[in-house]
């Protein structure tokens, strides 16, 4: 059966309110939409080891702090929804839980809780707001002898 | 049978009976007229006038004809007019709701940054520092002092 195409007139009729619709819906499609977050779990100490060579592209910021060897450990990638809340258990027993809850000035709205291991008490709590495809660090809770450094990478 | 179908078989006429139309009109006049005596009278009616006209003063008729001609123009913006209308309102409607797309997707007015925004942090680790790029490039860094980590 062939299929019915529209004339110029019906088009012409049509057109307006798809695209009155299709503004419309703008702002709201992001409900349906999936974030990513990339989160490298990165060990730091001092044995004289230098940056691995996956994260060049961080390696600006490792050279700010006081360590001089950067290991990358685990990569994990999470897709979330808006609202949705997903745990990630990191080295060390720390622990991460991660909600993206939206867009505000064109960031990439992310709540975080990275709470430690050996006590539930000490915690870091905080909204981040993460331009799309951006990437920020957080580094410091212990892992052993060593430090944790996680690096995050928002899109959408 | 309306107004306007009688009006303008009324130019057609005129048309006719100045010998202005081409022989397929010619063709379409003559079987009008002798399909409808309505159409005969107004045809008789025209000649007796234009007859009149031409005896009593021989400028009117070049009035007549200039009239007729300002009829046509008429009748053709009159039966162009509200599909020009329309097609404004539908560009303009187009235009607007353009401008409004690119009023809501790019804001020319706001410039884009690329810095992440710390928005709030709750921390109870012993301390924290906010770390931002440094002038070269780089991200931001949230470091957390925790005195249970060892340092060398």
């Amino acid at each position: 059966m062939k299929p019915k195409t529209l004339s110029r007139s019906e088009f012409r009729r049509i057109f307006p309110l798809v695209l009155l619709t299709a503004l419309l819906a703008g702002p709201g499609h992001l409900a349906a939409q999936e974030f990513t977050i990339t989160i490298r779990q990165i060990t730091a100490d001092n044995s004289g080891g230098g940056i691995d060579a996956e994260l060049k592209d961080v390696k600006k910021d490792l050279e700010r702090l006081n360590y001089d060897t950067f290991l990358l450990k685990k990569t994990s990638k999470i897709k979330c929804g808006l609202g949705e809340e997903k745990t990630v258990e990191l080295l060390g027993e720390n622990r991460l839980v991660i909600q993206p809850q939206g867009f505000q000035e064109d960031k990439i709205r992310l709540k975080i809780k990275l709470s430690s291991a050996d006590s539930r008490d000490r915690f870091m709590d905080g909204v981040i707001g993460i331009p799309d495809g951006g990437t920020f660090l957080i580094g410091g809770p212990s892992y052993g002898k060593e430090v944790l450094i996680l690096v995050f990478t928002a899109s959408h | 049978m309306n107004e306007k179908q009688l009006s303008e078989h009324e130019v057609l006429f005129q048309r006719y009976h100045d010998g202005e139309l081409d022989d397929a009109s010619r063709e379409k006049v003559e079987s009008l007229l002798a399909g409808n005596e309505k159409y005969r009278g107004s045809l008789r009616s025209y000649e007796r006038l234009s007859a009149l006209l031409e005896l009593t003063a021989p400028e009117a008729s070049d009035e007549l004809a200039g009239r007729r001609d300002w009829e046509k123009i008429a009748s053709g913006l009159e039966s162009t007019g509200p599909r020009k209308s329309r097609k404004t309102t539908y560009w303009l409607g187009l235009a607007a709701a353009a401008a409004l797309f690119i009023f809501l997707y790019y804001p020319f007015g706001t410039p884009i940054n690329n810095e992440t925004m710390v928005e709030s942090i709750d921390c109870t680790y012993d301390s924290f520092l906010l770390l931002h790029p440094s002038s070269d490039g780089g991200h931001t860094i949230i470091w957390i002092n925790d005195h249970s980590s060892v340092r060398n």
